[in-house]
């Protein structure tokens, strides 16, 4: 018995929310961890502004 | 820091108020006894603006502050449209919300977002190198020894983030990766590519090459009085190369604009697609990216399986379309193993993937040569191909023998194409239909890649021929398509094959039908 059209777009779409959501947790590390860095960066030349 | 820095400068840009109290004083005991500060007689300072050095520092460090500033407040930016990338809408089905995550991962990448992030902290070096420069400015004034401490460590830091970003580009393998690395990589081809065209068009080039072989040569007299011309012809060429530069920037400039204006004014501007279709491109994207990042073995046959099922790929344009074919294609390669030169086999458990991902490949690569038909990909493909596989082989031994011998006849070079007997092929419907959508396609480009004497393949000829001629007539789709081919065989003018509605194949089929019934009747 072969599965119709419907099925395999339901398969697919259940592996793609899988693969989809481990790579975002991915994505999503690897660019907060750049921003913060800029971020602990910035305060180390701001912090000037809070002690005056 | 830097604030910390301009509190310690500012002072320098007012009158300096101690002085004034100073020199006050000093007037007030000269009027007093006029014999404590010898002959001098005191003055009162004129305050004549504030050093020119210190406004130069005081400019450097506010441009390295604002900087700063701007890099945190696009760094927050930043961080908000990450958390709104990765809200997905968690209302709807998986499919919906995979779609539209999908869209918004199109939408990265069309709006160069990863470039964007990365170069954030391009801004803050740069703040940083000004920094720098302002220090050393400052504490030259005061002291050259200080100075050079702090020039020395700033200079040393540019060179070595210099070096970096050349190291970078140069090698691909190289850990110290810079954002500055990737522009230069990204840019160096185009460069290249500007030099040749340099070499090919300019005067300059020509007549310096030729100089330089006359020097090598030729005999005293001849050289001398080359020498004594090429001051009066250079000018000349130079000024020619110009014009030819103006001429061709001015001309790509009308282009541009032409371009500009013909999209302003068009009167449809958004194509009428239907809402299947608009599903059916998602659809697309999502397998393509799925493609692209997925490894496993079982994630990609399922996704083989759904593009396959697609029936129409219209509406896709040329790039994405290509991608396909070439992710089709790596994964279809993958499945085959060539023993010593000759033999083609299937790697152990990858049968199905094979058949599945031979037939994605033939469809979309006969897709990209019916809506792109010079298309780099297609060069390169049959390049890897011929290079990959065994220049005979039997498609009988393999698991799909007619898709493979469809591959290998549109790929393989003409005199290496292997005989397919459709006489014994039985297919599903399943693989008809997908097969027969191909293989029109297919028969188009090999049509018009004849050149001045085009013709469709026999063996493509042959699968029309073989579907018609059955007993039980085969879906209406594969008829329109068989029809269809043997239209293109005939001559007629179906290039518009791949996007025409159904409607006008449906005419393309009937005028081959009565094309045919007269010329059989005088056969």
């Amino acid at each position: 018995m072969r599965s119709t059209r419907k099925d395999f777009r339901t398969e697919f779409y259940e592996h793609y929310h899988k693969e989809a959501e481990e790579y975002d947790k991915e994505f999503m590390k690897r660019h907060d961890e750049d921003l913060n860095t800029t971020l602990i960066f910035v305060r180390l030349q701001g912090d000037a502004v809070d002690t005056r | 820091m830097t604030s910390a820095f301009i509190i310690q400068v500012h002072p320098q840009l007012q009158p300096d108020p101690n002085e004034e109290t100073a020199a006050l004083l000093r007037v007030l005991i000269h009027k007093i006894d006029n014999t404590t500060f010898g002959g001098d007689v005191p003055a009162l300072p004129q305050w004549t603006g504030p050093p020119r050095t210190t406004v130069q520092v005081q400019c450097i460090l506010y441009a390295s502050l604002t900087a700063s500033l701007l890099s945190a407040f696009l760094a927050m930016l930043g961080k908000q449209w990450l958390n709104r990338y990765s809200s997905v809408d968690m209302r709807g089905s998986a499919i919906e919300r995979s779609q539209n995550r999908q869209r918004k991962l199109d939408g990265i990448i069309a709006w160069y977002f990863n470039y964007v992030l990365e170069s954030l902290p391009l801004m803050l070096q740069g703040a940083l190198l000004l920094l720098g420069c302002a220090l050393s400015q400052y504490l030259w004034e005061i002291d050259t020894t200080i100075a050079s401490v702090v020039l020395g460590v700033t200079s040393f830091g540019a060179l070595f983030y210099l070096f970096i970003v050349v190291a970078g580009a140069a090698s691909d393998s190289c850990p110290y990766q810079t954002p500055g690395a990737n522009v230069i990589r990204r840019f160096s081809g185009l460069v290249r590519s500007a030099y040749a065209l340099f070499v090919e068009r300019s005067g300059i080039y020509s007549i310096s090459g030729e100089y330089w072989d006359d020097v090598a040569g030729n005999t005293m007299g001849e050289i001398i009085f080359m020498t004594l011309l090429y001051p009066f012809v250079l000018p000349v060429v130079l000024v020619i190369d110009i014009f030819r530069l103006g001429r061709a920037a001015f001309r790509s400039l009308v282009a541009f604009a032409r371009r500009a204006i013909s999209w302003l004014f068009s009167t449809s501007p958004i194509p009428n697609q239907a809402f299947d279709d608009q599903a059916t491109k998602l659809d697309l994207h999502c397998i393509l990216w799925m493609l692209q990042t997925s490894l496993d073995k079982t994630i990609n046959l399922s996704t083989l399986d759904f593009l396959r099922e697609i029936l129409p790929l219209s509406g896709l344009d040329s790039s994405t379309t290509s991608a396909v074919v070439v992710n089709c294609f790596n994964s279809f390669t993958s499945c085959f193993v060539i023993s010593d030169g000759f033999t083609t086999m299937v790697t152990r458990g990858s049968e199905q993937l094979a058949g599945i991902s031979a037939m994605c490949f033939l469809r979309a690569f006969s897709y990209l040569s019916s809506i792109e038909s010079g298309s780099t990909i297609i060069k390169d493909v049959r390049q890897r191909y011929r290079r990959g596989f065994p220049s005979l082989i039997d498609p009988q031994d393999l698991p799909c023998p007619i898709v493979m011998g469809a591959i290998h006849s549109l790929l393989a070079r003409p005199w290496e194409r292997p005989h397919i007997d459709w006489r014994h092929y039985n297919p599903s419907t399943d693989e008809l239909v997908p097969l027969s959508c191909a293989l029109v396609q297919a028969a188009q480009f090999e049509y018009l890649r004849g050149g001045d004497d085009p013709w469709v393949p026999n063996w493509l000829v042959g699968f029309a021929l073989r579907f018609l001629s059955q007993d039980q007539l085969p879906p209406t789709s594969v008829v329109i398509d068989c029809l269809t081919m043997i239209a293109t065989a005939l001559g007629c003018n179906v290039s518009d094959i791949g996007v025409v509605p159904d409607e006008r194949r449906v005419c393309t089929s009937i005028t081959t039908v009565s094309w045919l019934i007269p010329h059989q009747c005088a056969g």
